[in-house]
């Protein structure tokens, strides 16, 4: 028999059966470190950039201090340099066709699976995760997009015609965020055409790694530019010709800059558990939710009240068998995630117990620093501030209701919109709460699913941005043609002022012209009212001669407007598209029927008769257009390793503000109704400043086909409107077609509760134009996706 | 030996609403696999244990007297004595849980037994195993032969068309019965798992067992097509353990259960392969067949 070397401890073992550690070695990630000798600088160009003279950040092992390497951190001159080689790698990579593109993201996913070992040491080393979710989750799965959007790209050219990829893109990673969220983002953006600029917090290593993997693949070296650096860079970035991510300050910041922004923020989720569910199973939809390193924040868990004391005690037992440990370790559910994390967690409960709430903490877990044991906390009064904030890692918010309906005013009751599961074995119930849950993602009887072709995003505050899917794809994209934004930027538009008082009208004589009169009053909750202000403006005709008066409305009535649409919007979104449809085109009949009153106010504006009739034609025909296309909306994806389907719903925004462009007074303001209804929105729309009579014109109609509140018009003082409109907290998206410092100035006030905004930015869209009136654009925009989780099998 | 489960009163609320996720519980099972691990003097530890648990089986058509003594010698000493010493067990008495046969095999099991001076005791399959399919008169007489033959354990199977059709006042019944039957022999319910549908009924079909005195409940009787997996095995765990809250018990489904006394597991070759497991943590190399003795 061969040598003996089995040590003492066996006999104990036996007997206690306690669990040992099961260390992953990380001597391959030191090494890596080394080859840097321990200082790292930004990857940019397909080469490490270490420039002298910068300040240095430690990158530390968060759960022992031990400093593991240094890393330099960007200035505004390596951001430029970065930016640069962005740009000149963007006319290479985007020129080439799509099957290349998709052979070089092929190409990059077989690097990573062939030194995956490395990249999960090293990132579970300096973030603290458990290396089992870093090793069997996020590697996997960052192959899983390179992949898939190799396929979208080697499609590019027939499925995505009439796009064009939008240039360089600037990627900020908040620091919470892990390499895999940067892989979401970047994926798209590389297999559309785009190159990119991601800048990550100080001492993330793994996106550095990721850059080199990708760099040194060869002939596309500056597609992936890597920059470490503070917080401070990011308007320097953003002020470059690219887009993308943080939040409410950046939105500020960055109104009317030529960028376009997307934003993905908040990591709270939501667990409803109904009386219905799998108890223990939904118990372990909270363990993947809160405590098992998968999701970077905290969870809020309803729970029914006739199931809440047997879910507490099922929750409670399992929270003691959890166990906690140095992530590197194989057989901890979670790790630490260094000292911010744990003073954060640590002020949250202290405030959330002086408010009264229970606290419940188990699990095995280290004593010390930065170590922190799942932490269950329920019996928060709702109206304390702890029970409005987002909830941190990891921590479970328990708090109860009655029904369903009660579940889904407490769920859509916060500002965050992000993702959320729904546990009930009812298949009703649990579509009633999937489709009623205002969130990006929904899970039934799961939690914590992802999918490279599965569109994941969020709504209200948690930002409007997508990755993943096909519309993951458009957020890189641009219909073709579009002029290159250049920046609008106004250094002294004064947003305290901008729109803040309404230039007095006097009365220009009395009204001459072809009879019927126009209608007067402001188009709120179906019926013309008179504007709270009692005062009027003239308009108008090409001449010059006074053309009417139009009622000047104000905040007060933008409030009322707001209040209707919002009143009408369950019952519209609740109708089938057809019957949307069917109103649509009621209202094209009647638009037709109208015909020659429409043309004779376009012609005293000034156009052709031929070309006014072809205008008013057109708009029926835009109308009847929309109504049809809105009825194939929506489809079923299939995703690998899940049995069952996931919707990709189509829903409503809300209620929108769309402030229309001075051209094309029927047009343009019939382009823009018709898609918003269509997919189910409410609208109150400002039309045409110049002639806003041909609208009201229309309200006529929709006063008689439209159910009360639908679409509501206010005519007044164009920036006055606007800024009511853009400082609306429940408005929850917006289009300004305008100038330049009216769009500035709508990006700005869009920072209140985060809705997304289209803004022109003074540039005139050709209305009568298919692409730009008509176009999958404007589907686009109008409507925001679910993505719907239906796992079977009994 | 525990004390018997005495059972309770059937009481048909307990199941009524019990809902049973397989998705979710089919992710629970890969996770479970994927998040515990144990290494080294760990490994090893817990491997020994596992050997405690073993009801060591044969259930074949062609068993005979000499393969049933070569296989209660095993189960006396499943590990090779070297092997022990060098982990400092030898002295821990380690053996399997029981010898599992056919009964018509028990008399010889217990005179191996005997002869090899131990206590193991013999457990029996009965009530018409595998398919529980013949009358219950004559499966109630098999759980007597059986205990008259020296079984202290009776393996029953239990009438999957009861679950299949749900008539769950008539299993509790058929249950009881068999528990009268064992008198002081300790009654183990197989469910066949892969053969009552849904999870859901694994469930239920583990509560009504436990609820009629079983005083274990197993998974399966390796003839089905479908036997012992990880899902169903994690819903049982949550029936035990829900049972346990009920009666009033406080003991939860943790370490507190690892006992021979409380859990076991059915295998017939599973013992070779921990041997083999030990062997190579013992000595740092791979066993050759010829290396551990055959059972």
């Amino acid at each position: 028999m061969a040598a003996t070397r089995a040590g003492p401890r066996a006999r104990e073992i036996f007997t206690s059966l306690e669990y040992g550690p099961v260390p992953e070695s990380h001597a391959c990630a030191l090494a890596w470190l080394d080859t840097q000798d321990r200082c790292l600088g930004h990857y940019v160009n397909g080469k490490w950039l270490k420039p002298e003279h910068r300040n240095s950040v430690p990158c530390q092992d968060p759960i022992t201090g031990e400093n593991l390497a240094s890393c330099l951190q960007a200035q505004a001159e390596d951001v430029a340099a970065a930016v640069e080689a962005a740009r000149m790698a963007f006319k290479g990579w985007s020129a080439h066709p799509g099957v290349v593109r998709a052979q070089h993201l092929t190409r990059l996913a077989e690097v990573i699976q062939k030194h995956q070992r490395l990249l999960w040491t090293l990132e579970s080393l300096v973030t603290g995760r458990a290396v089992r979710e870093v090793r069997d989750g996020d590697v996997q799965l960052a192959q899983q997009l390179l992949h898939y959007h190799a396929i979208q790209a080697s499609t590019q050219e027939e499925a995505l015609a009439g796009w064009e990829p939008m240039g360089v893109i600037g990627l900020i990673l908040p620091p919470t965020f892990s390499f895999l969220e940067m892989m979401w983002r970047i994926c798209p953006a590389l297999a559309v055409g785009c190159t990119v600029v991601a800048l990550v917090p100080p001492a993330s290593p793994a996106p550095l790694l990721l850059a080199q993997l990708a760099g040194e693949l060869g002939p596309f070296p500056g597609i992936l530019n890597v920059l470490s650096g503070p917080a401070s860079l990011v308007p320097i970035l953003a002020s470059q010709p690219g887009i993308r991510k943080e939040g409410r300050a950046l939105r500020r910041s960055l109104a009317g800059e030529c960028a376009e922004l997307g934003l993905a923020l908040g990591t709270e989720s939501l667990l409803l558990l109904t009386d219905t569910a799998d108890v223990d199973s939904a118990v372990e939809g909270v363990v993947d939710a809160a405590w098992s390193d998968r999701g970077p924040g905290g969870l809020r868990l309803l729970i029914q009240e006739s199931v809440w004391d047997e879910a507490m005690r099922r929750l409670q037992e399992r929270m003691g068998r959890l166990r906690s440990g140095r992530g590197l370790d194989g057989a901890v559910d979670m790790g630490a995630r260094g000292a911010a994390a744990c003073d954060l967690v640590q002020r949250f409960v202290r405030e959330a117990q002086s408010q009264g709430a229970q606290v419940f903490q188990a699990g095995d877990v280290p004593s010390e620093r930065p170590f922190y044991p799942p932490t269950l906390v329920s019996n928060l009064p709702p109206a304390s501030p702890c029970a409005q904030v987002e909830v941190p890692w990891p921590v479970v918010v328990a708090s109860p209701f009655r029904t369903a309906k009660e579940a889904l005013l407490v769920a859509n009751g916060t500002p965050r919109g992000g993702s959320a599961s729904v546990w009930s074995e009812r298949l009703g119930q649990a579509l009633e709460l999937g489709y009623g849950l205002q969130v990006g993602t929904v899970w039934i009887n799961a939690h914590g699913l992802r999918d490279p072709s599965v569109p994941t995003g969020g709504c209200k505050e948690s930002g409007c941005s997508w990755h993943g899917g096909p519309d993951g794809l458009y957020e890189y994209l641009r219909p073709s043609g579009t002029p290159a934004r250049l920046s609008c930027l106004s250094k002294n538009l004064n947003y305290d002022t901008f729109g803040l008082a309404v230039p007095s009208t006097l009365p220009a004589g009395p009204e001459i012209g072809p009879s019927p009169a126009p209608p007067y009053g402001l188009f709120v909750g179906g019926r013309f009212q008179a504007p709270g202000a009692r005062s009027s403006r003239p308009i108008r005709d090409s001449s010059g001669n006074l053309h009417g008066y139009v009622a000047e409305g104000g905040a007060k009535d933008i409030r009322g407007a707001v209040e209707a649409a919002h009143q009408a919007f369950p019952g519209w979104a609740g109708q089938s598209p057809g019957a949307r449809a069917a109103l649509l085109w009621a209202l094209a009949a009647a638009l037709e029927r109208r015909k020659s009153t429409l043309a004779s106010r376009l012609e005293r504006q000034g156009a052709e008769l031929k070309a006014a009739e072809a205008e008013v034609e057109l708009s029926a025909r835009r109308l009847r257009a929309w109504g049809a296309r809105v009825q194939a909306q929506g489809h079923t994806l299939q995703v690998a390793g899940l049995r069952g389907p996931v919707l990709r719903l189509r829903e409503p925004l809300g209620v929108l503000a769309v402030v229309c462009p001075d051209e094309w007074p029927l047009l343009a303001f019939v382009s823009l109704l018709a898609p918003a209804l269509a997919y189910g929105n409410t609208v109150v729309m400002v039309p045409s400043a110049a002639c806003p009579l041909l609208a009201l014109e229309v309200c006529q109609d929709m006063a008689t086909v439209f159910p009360a509140g639908l679409a509501n018009v206010v005519t007044g003082d164009r920036d006055h409107l606007t800024r009511c409109l853009a400082l609306h907290q429940d408005v929850q998206a917006m289009w300004y077609f305008g100038s330049a410092q009216g769009s500035q100035f709508v990006e700005w006030a869009s920072a209140g509760n985060l809705k997304p905004v289209w803004a022109s930015r003074g540039c005139p869209r050709a209305w009568d134009q298919e692409a730009e009136g008509a176009g999958p654009e404007l589907g686009l925009r109008v409507a925001r996706t679910k993505a719907l989780w239906l796992p079977m099998g009994d | 030996m525990s004390a018997h489960n005495r059972g309770t009163e059937l009481d048909l609320s307990w199941i009524s609403k019990i809902q049973v996720n397989h998705p979710a519980v089919l992710r629970r099972a890969e996770q479970i696999q994927a998040r515990r691990t144990v290494k080294k003097e760990w490994q090893a530890a817990w491997l020994l244990k596992a050997v405690t648990f073993i009801d060591l089986t044969t259930l074949s058509g062609d068993d005979t007297s000499s393969n049933i003594q070569r296989l209660c010698y095993k189960a006396k000493y499943p590990i090779r004595e070297d092997l022990l010493k060098a982990l400092n067990m030898h002295d821990k008495g380690i053996t399997t849980a029981a010898v599992c046969v056919y009964p018509a095999r028990v008399c010889d099991a217990v005179k191996a037994l005997k002869a090899a001076g131990c206590n193991i005791p013999v457990a029996s399959v009965a009530a018409g195993f595998p398919a529980g399919q013949t009358h219950l008169k004559t499966r109630l007489e098999e759980i007597r032969l059986a205990v008259e033959d020296g079984a202290t354990e009776i393996d029953v199977v239990i009438n999957r068309s009861l679950v299949l059709t749900g008539q769950w006042e008539a299993l509790y019944d058929e249950i009881r019965q068999f528990r009268k039957a064992c008198g002081e022999a300790h009654l183990k319910t197989i469910l066949a798992t892969g053969e009552l549908g849904t999870l859901t009924n694994v469930y239920k079909a583990s509560m009504i067992a436990m609820m009629a005195g079983s005083d274990f409940i197993k998974t399966s009787t390796g003839k089905e097509t479908v036997n012992a997996t990880f899902p169903v095995a994690i819903v049982m765990l949550r029936a035990i353990r829900d049972f346990f809250w009920k009666t009033g018990n406080k003991e939860e489904l943790g370490d507190e259960w690892l006992k021979p006394e409380l859990f076991r597991i059915g295998a017939s070759t599973l013992l070779s392969d921990i041997e083999r497991q030990i062997y190579h943590h013992v000595t740092g190399r791979y066993a050759a067949y010829h290396d551990l003795p055959m059972s």
